[in-house]
């Protein structure tokens, strides 16, 4: 969460690339007299912002290594004899071979294919709950800046309570009163119930922001309804900021599973995850390392891909950055 | 392109040597669209002494030019040319270089004086930073002598005592005249002024420009002075340079500027002002289309898609900045030139004035016309609070003080004042349709209740609509035209075909194509979107709109061209307006009466004519006389009432007239009549000739 103060910035948004567009040629209007229509040639917002994302090479790598990733945990267990929980009890704890490709666990597990479906889970819950997360916090967090007085006051007191309460060991108890199979989605659950206050604090600082301008108020003296204004007005202002928070959301969220898995407190066997691998590997570091090394890898693999896809994010829809190339 | 070397407005008889020689400045800028061509091809000569303005729309380069001199633009501009001062090429010194010269031969007056300042030194300190990075070897003493020496030249009070305070104690005009104080702390050789009065009020504008004066001759510094407002630019400037599209394209001593203009362009933009000393007479003209986009610029001159002379000479190729013939001293890029001078073609050859409507309501007295907006008595105060825990209130500020106005059928009633005098505040108060704190809003003849039905309200909506400053602000440009439009009519509950039907109507009414409504905001001009607001406030057909300074925001030659079309829907419609502006000449033009506010007051209320010509009010008569007028010659000779101080703090509370502290006419009264003054508030009643024309001044 530490990164999302940097956002404030991105507020600029509103204002947007609008000098940016290329009207081609001129034309004048004959109906209007003191009229000032222009035959637009425009270089659309999205194009801008993919041409900009492209222009970083550490941001395409990162988007290349994170689609791997997810068609690895996708389909690469089509490719593998072995399922995740049909464990080879000939092949205890093997180094990597021709039969195994990865090695196998302690337990005998292919790692191979426990990786792919470790990846798959905490991608899963690292997607779902950085998404419900960000619908939550923009709602809400707009919601309480935008009806300001009591609302606010009474809004930011009751986000200020839930930030005190220890979610880390909430968390952990609820997870564990769950099964096996649907641990997983409670741990999601989890993670979104305790992840949006954070959040939301953030999102109403920028609305604050946003209140302010001119067609929050022109709505307002239209007479347009306070939660058309919120759906309409101010969510979609803040999207670039919401897009870029749910990317490096997903981050943390990941983090936050393979934490509570590593503990013991996330997701259990049979089912797998990330971090549920790491635990496992962790005891066994000296005499088979490659149990803890490959997920290790992927983790951060993937963390580190999400990171440099959420930078070159950031820098595309800036308005403010350098990525405009060099003049002749 | 061969560019004549003699592009210099005439040189001084004594054959004395430029500070600064500027030939062929390019500066490209790189972005999504391509390369910006934002200066192409500038030449000009600087001599000690004289002041050289520039002036220009947004985005004809003027600001980029002098950044360029002060080699203060961004890593992604690339620059080309030369720039010699004394001499000196300064384009391939580089940024270490540079700081020798910056800020010692060689200072700046920004436009914004608020973030010019560091918040956390204060002014003794700023001054000292300023004078010892260029002398390190002075002394403490002679730091302190020479900051309380500048502070006295810029004509700041106390000086000694000032110079421990921090700049959030100062007001906007004070810290310009500190900024100066510092531009010429080094005694440079050029000032490059940037627009230094356009962030403040006209009063202080008049004063700052005195303190700019007095400083150039103290100094003997040249000074360039760049400015949008022509008004300005006629009293200070010796010689003037118009841009366009980056280039110049006039250039002559102010007098054959304001006078003789031989470019269509620069007689445009002299056209499309209104003039604060004259009484209506006609329509604005506005200069067609918009400025030019200096990404792919077609060939040809950039001006021929607007100018109404353009020929086909004019398309092909761009002309150059030549000598005028049989004009001395005056140089225009414009291949018609020859015809313009032989034949005399003035503005209104030029252009075509359209025909305004006739308004619905012409000839019918204001007495028999329907009040539309009527406001009693109208107070909002803002409460001080101490910080701290449990937020004491320890004030409270007067934004809006006993306001009293009303607004007819089919009228302008302009709200007038400095900033801070409340004028937008009274805009909100009525916005909000709320009962005020006291005193009464009604409209239509209906007062605005405590509790108010659904039903009412959605009413009140539909009768009153608000127009922003900035049309960049005040559309979502999340979304397309067609969804802005529609928002107010979903409020009144039409129907998608209705809806449908009155967004074509009134884009048509507005004089935008109708084919446009998917676009979204970004995607049109600064005029445009202030149309589209337009259309947007008009949608539901109300009697009333507020307009809060509509066309500040616009460049002179798109302005024209809203006030034309907000007058011209006035007339069609029947609606009336209550508009807040700062410009006077603005004001001169719209409105049918004027209120001057100060200090939450309305200290004169009357006629445009009234107020205009026979002001009552000692404030009116020095806002008036503070009004910068395009012409030279009126310039030079006026008198100016220069207003001391400024204003007070409005959450000081005032027994008698508020104004008394810097009123001009209060140091000519007895010892009694003064004591009135200090004592007693004065009503704003029915003096001079006419029975609508009040002011609140005992003495008036």
């Amino acid at each position: 969460m530490s990164d999302m103060a940097t956002e404030e910035k991105d507020l600029g948004l509103n204002q947007d690339v609008a000098t940016e567009g290329t009207p081609a040629a001129v034309v004048v209007n004959p109906v209007s007299q003191g009229g000032d229509a222009q035959d637009l040639k425009r270089t659309g917002r999205m194009t801008l912002y993919v041409r900009r994302f492209m222009r970083r090479p550490s941001a395409v790598f990162g988007l290349v290594v994170l689609c791997i990733l997810i068609l690895f945990a996708l389909f690469g267990a089509m490719v593998c004899p072995w399922k995740y929980d049909e464990p080879d009890f000939t092949a205890l704890a093997a180094a990597p071979s021709a039969d195994h490709w990865l090695g196998t666990t302690i337990g005998g597990s292919d790692m191979y294919a426990m990786i792919v479906r470790g990846l798959g889970r905490s991608l899963l819950v690292g997607i779902i709950s950085s998404t419900l997360i960000m619908i939550i916090s923009a709602v809400l967090g707009t919601a309480i800046a935008f009806f300001e007085g009591v609302v606010e006051k009474v809004g930011m007191w009751i986000l200020d309570m839930l930030l005190t309460i220890p979610s880390f060991l909430l968390v952990a108890m609820i997870v564990r009163s769950s099964s096996g199979t649907s641990g997983w989605l409670w741990l999601t659950i989890g993670i979104t119930a305790f992840g949006w206050i954070g959040y939301a604090r953030v999102i109403r600082t920028l609305t604050m922001s946003l209140r302010e301008l001119d067609y929050i108020r022109a709505a307002k003296f239209m007479g347009v309804g306070s939660f058309r204004i919120i759906l309409r007005h101010l969510v979609p202002n803040l999207g670039s900021v919401l897009i870029i928070n749910t990317v490096l959301g997903v981050v943390s969220a990941v983090n936050q599973e393979t934490a509570l898995s590593f503990l013991g407190l996330g997701i259990k066997a049979p089912d797998t995850s990330l971090g549920t691998l790491l635990m496992n590997g962790q005891s066994s570091v000296l005499t088979a390392p490659w149990i803890l090394l490959f997920p290790s890898a992927v983790l951060i693999l993937l963390t580190f891909s999400v990171q440099l896809i959420g930078d070159g994010l950031r820098d595309a829809i800036d308005p403010y950055s350098r990525s405009a190339g060099k003049a002749e | 392109m061969t560019e004549p070397m003699n592009t210099v407005a005439a040189a001084p008889a004594n054959g004395e040597q430029p500070v600064l020689e500027v030939r062929d400045l390019r500066v490209n800028f790189a972005s999504e669209a391509g390369t910006v061509r934002a200066v192409r091809g500038v030449n000009f000569d600087l001599y000690r002494g004289k002041t050289l303005g520039i002036v220009g729309e947004s985005g004809s380069g003027k600001s980029v030019t002098s950044m360029a001199i002060m080699g203060l633009l961004d890593k992604n501009a690339h620059v080309e040319g030369s720039i010699k001062f004394r001499g000196d090429e300064l384009l391939t010194k580089n940024d270490k270089e540079m700081s020798v010269l910056r800020g010692d031969r060689i200072a700046m007056v920004f436009q914004d004086p608020l973030s010019a300042l560091t918040p956390v030194f204060s002014i003794g300190e700023q001054l000292k930073e300023a004078l010892v990075i260029h002398n390190p070897k002075m002394t403490e003493e002679q730091i302190v002598s020479r900051s309380i020496e500048l502070l006295k030249l810029v004509g700041i009070p106390n000086a000694e005592e000032r110079l421990k305070s921090y700049p959030h104690q100062f007001s906007g005009g004070m810290r310009q005249r500190v900024v100066i104080a510092m531009a010429i702390a080094n005694n440079p050789d050029i000032i490059i002024c940037d627009e230094p009065t356009t962030a403040l009020d006209v009063t202080i504008q008049a004063q700052v420009l005195e303190v700019l004066q007095r400083a150039q001759q103290e100094t003997g510094a040249a000074v360039i002075f760049i400015t949008h407002d022509l008004g300005v630019i006629a009293g200070i400037a010796d010689d003037i340079i118009v841009m366009y599209a980056g280039r110049p394209v006039e250039k002559a001593d102010v007098d054959t500027v304001f006078h003789k203009p031989v470019m269509p362009y620069t007689m445009g933009l002299l056209g499309a002002v209104p003039r604060p000393d004259r009484e209506k007479s006609s329509r604005l003209v506005p200069i067609p289309g918009a400025p030019m986009n200096l990404v792919n610029m077609p060939k040809g001159c950039p001006f021929a898609p607007r100018c109404p002379l353009a020929t086909d000479i004019c398309r092909q190729g761009e002309p150059d900045l030549l000598p005028v013939e049989g004009r001395e001293g005056q140089l225009a890029a414009c291949h018609r030139v020859k015809e313009i001078v032989d034949q005399n073609l003035t503005f209104s050859d030029i252009y075509t004035v359209g025909e305004s409507v006739k308004s619905k309501f012409d000839g019918i007295p204001r007495e028999q016309r329907q009040t539309v907006l009527d406001v009693k008595h109208l107070k909002k105060t803002f409460p001080l609070t101490a910080g701290g825990f449990l937020r004491r209130k320890i004030g409270e500020v007067h934004a809006v003080d006993d306001v009293t106005l009303d607004v007819r059928e089919g009228e302008t009633v302009a709200l007038v004042g400095e900033s801070g005098s409340g004028k937008s505040t009274t805009l909100l108060e009525i916005m909000e349709f709320r009962q005020p704190e006291s005193g009464e809003i009604s409209v239509l003849g209906k007062p605005i209740a405590k509790r108010m039905s659904r039903e009412d309200k959605r009413e009140l909506h539909s009768n009153v609509q608000y127009i922003f400053q900035d049309p960049m602000s005040s559309l979502d440009p999340r979304l397309p035209i067609y969804d802005i439009l529609a928002e107010p009519l979903k409020v009144q509950g039409l129907s998608k075909q209705e809806i449908n039907d009155r967004i074509r109507d009134l884009m048509a009414l507005v004089e935008l194509n109708p084919d446009q409504v998917d676009r979204f905001p970004t995607q049109f001009s600064g005029g445009q979107r202030q149309r589209i607001a337009i259309a947007r406030a008009l949608a539901v057909n109300p009697k009333l709109v507020l307009l809060d300074e509509p066309v500040s925001a616009l460049d002179v030659s798109i302005q024209a061209g809203v006030i034309n079309l907000l007058e011209d829907l006035q007339n069609k419609l029947g609606v009336a307006y209550l508009f807040v502006a700062h410009n006077l000449s603005v004001i001169r033009h719209i409105s049918n009466r004027i209120a001057v506010m100060y200090l939450g007051r309305i200290v004169e209320l009357g006629s445009n004519h009234d107020v205009f010509e026979e002001p009552l009010h000692p404030y009116t008569k020095a806002l008036l006389s503070a009004v910068p007028v395009p012409d030279p010659q009126i310039e030079r000779t006026r008198q100016r009432i220069v207003l001391e101080g400024e204003l007070p703090s409005p959450s000081e509370s005032f027994s008698g007239c508020p104004f008394a502290g810097r009123c001009p006419m209060f140091s000519t009264l007895t010892k009694d009549q003064q004591a009135r003054c200090l004592g007693e508030s004065p009503e704003l009643v029915a003096k001079g000739g006419a029975a609508d024309h009040m002011a609140a001044c005992h003495f008036a």
